[in-house]
């Protein structure tokens, strides 16, 4: 018997075989997400690593004896002594529009149950942001449906715009409300079949937020049909911090495929709050050397080589771009915090929301004196650049205004015609969750609202004015609206057309 | 950790005079060893531990085991002395394991190195397809 084993055996050995080459490590200790390897004398800064059972870590620490690997998935399954090799590849996660549709966890795994993602490439998920040459000014609008921050705050595409406010105050909701603005205007713009369209996609990466928000914001977009264009990266609540580290680079590798490809694509990092805590507590974990919160020092490189990776690039490059709206959650509304100041410094401007706003019904809660963006009216097209050129201004002095007026009894009339108007502009911004509005919609709004017919309207009726306008727009005046889109100015045949539809909204909103 | 720095890098000093042509020398490390008990240094039981891991993997990269599964001629070990040479350009010992959970083939491990052309690592994407 033994001796047919030994012929078999000796047979096997014959054979040509191609011998494999690793170089491995040993598990000296194991404790919360992070294994101490001994070993692994070749490894790279942040190279995965495979241990026993198909669980995968990256080296995060290279010491001179030991390497730190931070564990992604099922840490029981691993004990000291095992075997750890080196893979000698960087993290990767799958890139291309086989994506689009699905909901990936942080290393692009599906996790929506519809069958493997048939992507032909993938990019590393660390990879050193656009240099300067490539870079473009921003020049070309993103419009997130919102009228507040369209006209006031308004975003370009390659632009880093952050959202930043108290908890449940919004932020999401004017995330969510960008992605299905695209998503309309991709669909409108597929539809009209104009060669020069550029649709952007959409990536929205949810970092330590509940299982059940994630599935509420994946029903919402599914609801506006906005999933055929996004991408849901996932790293929830529940998920070990190396992923919810991850999860943001991950998803910035799915968007620059889109940027290098010559196509534009929106990432949203809800939000970056929780991952400065991931991060924090791994790198306690990993005993290195905390600073200010316990935050490692290089939590501000921690965020600005994410949000550098977002750029515009010139026509030499692709033309693509990538915008990220990065959201930041602030305690008490106290933007001087660190992470929120560190985020702050290195994105173009900042959208505020504030919890007394949103208190009073001023939704979205948009703090204009406290919001800016750097670089976004650049890329405001003409006609909105017209309509809403002063408003930021004048509703900036209307909340000052109204602060004081709030001490004095006797007003002068063009105390109470300032307010007057202020108030009429706060309630023209008041918006809906889930309903962006289309830009051609915004300017006849705004330009309505500038050119005194909404004067004798009473402000408690505001609201229902501006529904009524929007509906008005949508359809008997489609023609003047389409007329403002594709011409992009207010030229005076448009005004003139405008003028004489705004007259008929006028009636028939005064009969209603 | 940073408590043991100091035996540690005392540890590496005792490692470095116990090297001889690139080896660990057996008569200068019970020299040390002698020497070491005769004037205990502080804290002596880490030094010796700290000591003992840098010899330990001082002697691994020059140590080649070499596992195998059925029979294997010396003209073989001999061989892989000389390919070791090669890759590692200096002189590597090759000591041998029978190791039959690789059913048929070999293992070679020098440091941190493994090369391997077995039937159970040939088995290994298989295995990691069915998890």
């Amino acid at each position: 018997m033994s001796s047919v084993v030994e012929q078999i055996q000796s047979e096997i050995n014959k054979l040509t075989t191609n011998t494999q080459k690793s170089n491995v490590g040993v598990i000296t200790s194991l404790a919360d997400g992070v294994a101490n390897v001994e070993g692994l004398s070749g490894v790279m800064f942040n190279e995965m690593v495979e241990f026993p059972n198909n669980v995968f870590g990256i080296a995060l620490n290279l010491e001179e004896d030991e390497v730190g690997v931070v564990v992604m998935g099922d840490m029981s399954r691993l004990k000291e002594g095992d075997e750890v090799k080196r893979t000698e590849k960087l993290l990767s996660v799958p890139v291309g529009k086989a994506l689009l549709g699905r909901v990936t966890d942080a290393l692009g795994a599906p996790l929506d149950g519809k069958g493997p993602i048939n992507s032909e490439e993938t990019y590393a998920v660390e990879r050193i942001a656009p240099g300067i040459i490539p870079r473009k000014s921003v020049d070309q609008p993103l419009q997130t449906g919102i009228m507040a921050i369209d006209a006031m705050i308004p975003i370009g595409r390659g632009q880093r715009e952050l959202i930043i406010g108290d908890r449940a105050t919004g932020k999401t909701t004017i995330a969510i409300d960008t992605i299905i603005n695209q998503s309309n205007m991709n669909k409108q713009g597929e539809k009209s079949g104009d060669p020069d369209f550029r649709p952007v996609y959409s990536i929205y990466v949810a970092i330590g937020q509940k299982n059940s928000n994630i599935m509420r914001t994946l029903k919402v977009l599914e609801a506006a049909g906005a999933m055929d264009y996004t991408v849901l990266v996932t790293a929830p609540a529940a998920d070990n911090p190396a992923n919810q580290y991850l999860a943001p680079y991950s998803g910035t590798a799915m968007g620059e495929w889109f940027m290098e490809n010559g196509m534009d694509a929106l990432i949203i990092y809800d939000d970056l709050s929780k991952h400065a805590v991931a991060y924090r507590q791994m790198s306690l974990i990993l005993k290195r050397p905390s600073g200010r919160e316990a935050y490692p020092g290089d939590v501000f490189y921690l965020h600005s080589r994410l949000l550098e990776r977002s750029a515009r690039l010139n026509q030499d490059s692709g033309g693509g771009s990538l915008t990220a709206l990065p959201i930041i959650e602030t305690q008490g509304g106290d933007p001087s915090a660190y992470i929120p100041t560190n985020v702050i410094s290195i994105t173009d401007g900042q959208v505020f929301l504030d919890a007394d706003l949103f208190n009073q019904g001023v939704r979205p809660a948009v703090s204009v004196g406290t919001s800016v963006s750097r670089v976004g009216s650049a890329a405001q097209i003409k006609a909105y650049k017209k309509v809403a050129g002063k408003v930021k201004l004048q509703l900036a002095q209307f909340r000052e205004l109204a602060a004081f007026s709030q001490f004095e009894s006797d007003l002068d009339a063009k105390t109470k015609s300032q307010l007057e108007t202020g108030k009429r502009t706060v309630e023209i911004f008041k918006q809906p969750a889930s309903s962006p509005i289309p830009v051609e919609i915004q300017t006849t709004v705004l330009w309505i609202l500038q050119n005194g017919f909404l004067d004798d309207v009473d402000v408690k009726d505001m609201v229902d004015a501006t529904r009524s306008i929007i509906e008005y727009f949508e359809t008997r005046g489609e023609a003047v609206a389409a007329k403002i889109l594709s011409t992009k100015a207010l030229g005076d045949e448009v005004v003139a057309e405008l003028k004489s539809a705004s007259e008929d909204w006028k009636r028939s909103f005064s009969n209603s | 950790m940073a408590g043991n720095r100091k035996q540690i890098e005392f540890a590496k000093k005792l490692l470095e005079i116990s090297i001889e042509d690139g080896e660990v020398n057996p008569e200068r490390v019970t020299a040390i060893l002698e020497e070491l008990k005769k004037n205990p240094p502080a804290k002596y039981p880490k030094v010796l531990r700290a000591y003992l891991k840098l010899v330990k993997k001082e002697i691994k990269k020059y140590t080649a085991v070499l596992e195998h599964s059925g029979a294997i001629s010396d003209k073989a070990i001999l061989e892989l002395g000389k390919e070791l040479f090669e890759i590692y350009g200096r002189r590597i010992h090759v000591t041998t394991k029978s190791s039959e959970e690789l059913i048929a083939g070999v293992r070679v491990s020098v440091g941190d190195d493994v090369y391997e052309n077995s039937i159970i690592s040939r088995m290994q994407p298989l295995r990691s397809i069915s998890l």
